[in-house]
């Protein structure tokens, strides 16, 4: 693996059951790039993305996580993988019996030896990352659902990984709110040279975050297109790709064809 | 020009003023650093001209090392006054721990009067730094005004007010839910009555026979080993008999409901709570009352009288195992004195009793589901809840059946 691919992935076949979602699919994500899976509902982003932070085990193939393979790795060996990267979860995923603070310096106390004043001001600076300033108190209820996401990437950021991993940032936020979100990714890849990768059917979103993206299928069973999203809205010779990057419905040409 | 330069691992101590500082509390933090193991400073070198102390950092500036780093940088600032520059071009990694000392002894300088000026920081540091508004991270939040006793006598009569206010509007939806089932019985969903029935009763069953029969055991066991002192063995069937069948066998069953079918219900409409699933029926125009609460009273107040007939039929045949083990009385005669001893009115009078346990179990397994706010901790407090309150509420009510079948 040369020393700029940070993730890579090869083979990769998923299931669940009878049911395959995913064949055979490989791909390369570059050290500090920012990267978007994209598809459809029901194509099997989600389960790319719990594959590749190893809450799930591939049927067959290979994913390694900065020169360590996620798919073999036993409990402690994965344990130490993902200490590696940080993963914001489609709701936020804090924890509602603690306050914002303690969601983050829970992280700090349980990995490093940081004393209190320390790991408050730590807290603090995550927050200031995330332009949360002065609610570290406030308990998860209190929250906003913009709020929550920062929330989450905060705590995702704690531990100063390589790696985030955003699954669906935009969902259920509003446009200016998520188009803010999609701005503090775009700030924290250049500030601190994360690597992003990012989970989202978006499309402004994915306009503005992705430096290449991968577009999986759900009748493909797999990657249908890579590249720059612009490129391929533009230049695609798969209808498919142009329809999901023009905002068209697929059929769309078949349907003006009969009708009229 | 005085220009020292060292190495911070071997200095003896010297008393804080000039920049070769507290280094007894410098000693004592290095011990701190080992037991921590948090790594050593090494990597500073420090110099004082004209005024101005300039401080290189030859090592990493991460998490591990950042609390002996920040303790080695405040004493060499510590007093200063004037500007201090801070060279971290040889940072060979430098992360979130390393801003944290770096806006600390900032923070600490601009106190003092001094000023931090940061030189030779890589695109990454001054981008790490560039994310946090160094201001708002030192903002103390406004206190919040104290509460006084006035307050919080308000605030708990309050509390219990709109918990009383709850309570009885929930007991009013539960008896019209209840008398519209009995006047509408095409009405209730009997779809799910039938699940609940299933999981409340016939899924209850093992767990009922199994204490209920060790009840059984153990009170002919007890009763046993004061009877035989007497030679009145064979009054362990009445015993056994009335105790299991008045008191027990109801007892344990409603609290064994409580902590089975009570928790399940309360765990189950808070989860739909806080799913907003409540909300979304309400919404639709359609009854909770009817949907979530009637169906599981109805399942408990059938299925608990039918478990208590198992548990009284098998704490009886506990009974009868140490009869017949332990103190050599045959079977029939057992059998023969119990039929002397327990009345039809006994028995009936327990299931009445769970008739009552269940509507309390039922009713308060709903009540607290509806109370939960938000999130998994409040579930898991509302389960709690509900489980107390009817284990509570059993024992009380079934004091109350006690004085009324007593003057009856």
């Amino acid at each position: 693996m040369p020393i700029d691919v940070v993730i890579s992935v090869q083979g990769l076949t998923a299931s669940y059951g009878e049911r395959t979602i995913l064949e055979n699919v490989s791909f390369e994500v570059r050290r500090g790039e920012r990267f978007v899976i994209v598809g459809g509902s029901g194509c099997g982003k989600t389960t790319l993305l719990r594959h590749l932070i190893g809450l799930q085990r591939p049927v067959a193939g290979h994913v390694w996580i900065d020169g360590e393979e996620v798919s073999q790795a036993n409990e402690e060996q994965l344990r130490h993988i993902q200490r590696k990267f940080g993963v914001l979860f489609q709701s936020g995923a804090l924890f509602g019996s603690l306050t914002l603070g303690e969601n983050i310096s829970l992280l700090l106390e349980e990995f490093t030896n940081l004393p209190a004043e320390l790991v408050r001001l730590i807290v603090r600076l995550k927050l200031s990352m995330v332009r949360l300033d002065g609610f570290e108190d406030f308990r998860i209820a209190e929250l906003s659902g913009g709020m929550k996401k920062r929330a989450g990437l905060a705590r995702a950021m704690a531990l100063d990984p390589a790696i985030l991993f955003f699954d669906e940032p935009s969902a259920g936020l509003d446009p200016v709110t998520s188009a803010e979100l999609d701005e503090l990714i775009l700030q924290i890849n250049r500030s601190l040279g994360t690597t992003i990768v990012v989970v989202s059917h978006e499309l402004s979103s994915i306009f503005t975050i992705a430096e290449r993206c991968i577009m999986l299928d759900r009748s493909a069973k797999g990657i249908i297109a890579e590249g720059n999203p612009r490129e391929l809205r533009d230049g695609s010779p798969d209808p498919r790709v142009r329809a999901f990057f023009n905002r068209q419905p697929e059929q769309a040409t078949r349907r003006v064809g009969v009708g009229h | 020009m005085d220009l020292v330069t060292f190495h911070y691992s071997h200095l003896p101590g010297e008393p804080c003023g000039n920049q070769l500082n507290s280094l007894a509390a410098h000693a004592a933090m290095q011990a701190k650093a080992a037991k921590q193991q948090t790594a050593p400073v090494n990597g500073l070198n420090i110099e004082k001209q004209d005024g101005v102390v300039r401080i290189r950092v030859r090592q990493r500036m991460d998490m591990a090392c950042a609390p002996t780093l920040m303790a080695a940088l405040r004493d060499a600032v510590c007093g200063h006054s004037g500007i201090v520059e801070l060279d971290l071009s040889q940072v060979p990694y430098f992360d979130s721990g390393g801003g944290a000392v770096v806006l600390r002894l900032g923070h600490d300088l601009s106190q003092q009067g001094g000023e931090l000026r940061i030189v030779g920081a890589n695109p990454a540091i001054e981008g790490l730094l560039s994310l946090v508004d160094q201001q708002a991270v030192f903002a103390q939040p406004p206190p919040e005004p104290p509460k006084n006793f006035v307050l919080k006598v308000g605030e708990g009569s309050l509390q219990v007010l709109r918990d009383a206010y709850e309570l009885i509007s929930f007991t009013g939806e539960l008896v019209i839910g209840l008398w519209d089932a009995f006047r509408h019985p095409g009405r209730v969903r009997w779809r799910e009555t039938w699940l609940y029935m299933e999981r409340t009763g016939v899924d209850g069953v093992p767990i009922v026979v199994l204490i209920s029969f060790l009840m059984g055991l153990i009170t002919a066991f007890q009763a046993a080993v004061q009877l035989t002192q007497f030679g009145a063995d064979i009054f362990v069937a009445n015993l056994v008999g009335l105790s299991i069948t008045r008191e027990l066998g109801p007892l344990m069953t409603a609290i064994i409901a409580a902590g089975r079918s009570g928790a399940a219900f309360a765990a189950e409409i808070g989860t739909m709570k806080v799913s907003e699933e409540v909300d979304a029926l309400t919404t639709m125009g359609l009854d909770r009352t009817r949907f979530l609460v009637t169906p599981k009273v109805l399942a408990l107040v059938v299925m608990l009288p039918c478990l208590t007939i198992v548990a009284d039929l098998v704490g009886i045949l506990g009974g009868l195992v140490v009869a017949v083990a332990g103190m050599d009385l045959p079977a029939p005669v057992y059998f023969r004195q119990l039929r002397a001893a327990v009345t039809a009115w006994d028995v009936i009078s327990g299931l009445v009793k769970t008739v009552a346990f269940a509507v309390l179990i039922a009713g308060v397994g709903c009540l607290r589901g509806f109370q939960a706010s938000t999130g998994a901790e409040s579930v898991g407090r509302i389960t709690t809840s509900a489980i107390v309150a009817a284990i509570f509420l059993i024992i009380l009510a079934d004091a109350v059946f006690t004085v009324i079948f007593h003057y009856w």
